[in-house]
């Protein structure tokens, strides 16, 4: 069968060799404005997705790369205030050739992914609520991970801007326990700044933690 | 802050009224042509979905309404109705869609 094009999932849309046009009506749900936010228009196209990209068109013919699944809802009463969150998931396929398992491929050890030692590592108490941390000029982590070094670490943690913004919080989800020598968390984002303020939201963590900045 | 617009999503795209303009060149990993199919299109959105509209992007601007969130990579195995196997790598990207809810109380009458 042939693969959907640009109008069967957007009726009406045309296109370029350099631009997209997607008419408004094309986009679920939307009223449009001479001027939709972003996210108005990104929900829009994901809608259109949801309703084109089933799971069945892609079963009844494989050469639909993309499916959507359904929308599953959920409220997150760990905000305030609350908030009503919709999660969908697109999937993209492609062809893949996977060798076949022979005993021959076992042979030689994977090889753990290299290692860089951490920018910046800093010890604070565990109950620590509102350390400042100046970052060396203009800094740039991926990855935070806390250690603990002796005692125990209970409750949040939360990693802020001096505006106030928040760099990230732990804070929507239920408290964590680690006792010493156990690493906490590690988180997987960018991040630019050069002064940070650390808590741990708990009086009742006791001990010291180790902080290590990753690149 | 201010919304996200949608030239912040998509780099020199305008709308108006009744259309949204998307420049090919804000569609990354696109090889744009006269025709692209519409799979590469819509994949080529997702990913600049993706790049954007990121958690730490929200976590620095609460009027983020959007996440998503790149999952593993996944081998699927179909079968056809001869029984022929294909193999196919699936890469999943989860968003998820943050609405302002209000709680209701809960009236007795309604059970």
């Amino acid at each position: 069968m042939t693969e959907p094009t640009l109008g069967n999932v957007f009726p009406g849309a045309t296109q370029t060799v350099t631009a997209v046009t997607i008419p408004k009506t094309a986009l679920p749900t939307l009223t449009a404005r001479s001027v939709n936010s972003g996210d108005q228009i990104a929900a829009g196209l994901l809608l259109a997705l949801l309703r084109f990209y089933t799971p069945s068109r892609r079963v009844a013919d494989s050469d639909v790369s993309l499916v959507v699944q359904e929308l599953v809802p959920a409220i997150d009463t760990f905000t305030t205030p609350p908030q009503l969150v919709e999660s969908l998931t697109v999937l993209l396929f492609r062809p893949a050739t996977i060798p076949q398992l022979t005993a021959d491929a076992m042979a030689g050890a994977i090889a753990p992914p290299p290692t860089s030692p951490p920018l910046v590592e800093i010890e604070v108490p565990a109950n620590v609520s509102g350390q400042e941390i100046v970052l060396a000029g203009s800094f740039t982590f991926t990855r935070l991970r806390f250690t603990v070094l002796e005692g125990f670490l209970y409750g949040y943690l939360g990693l802020f801007e001096s505006s106030g913004a928040t760099a990230f919080d732990t804070n929507q989800h239920p408290p964590f326990l680690a006792e010493a020598g156990e690493t906490v968390i590690a988180w997987s984002r960018s991040y630019s700044n050069t002064s940070l303020f650390l808590t741990t939201y708990s009086a009742n963590s006791q001990g010291r933690i180790k902080i290590s900045f990753e690149g | 802050m201010a919304e996200i617009t949608l030239a912040e999503i998509f780099p020199g795209a305008s709308q108006d009224s009744t259309m949204v303009m998307i420049p090919k060149s804000a569609l990354p990993s696109l090889t744009a042509i006269a025709e692209n199919r519409g799979e590469q299109l819509m994949a080529a959105i997702v990913l600049r979905a993706a790049a954007v509209f990121t958690e730490a992007a929200r976590a620095a601007d609460a009027s983020r309404s959007i996440v998503v969130e790149r999952g593993s990579t996944r081998i699927d195995r179909t079968f056809d109705s001869l029984g022929n196997e294909a193999q196919w790598k699936s890469d999943p990207f989860e968003f998820q869609l943050f609405v302002p809810y209000t709680p209701e109380p809960i009236n007795a009458d309604n059970y």
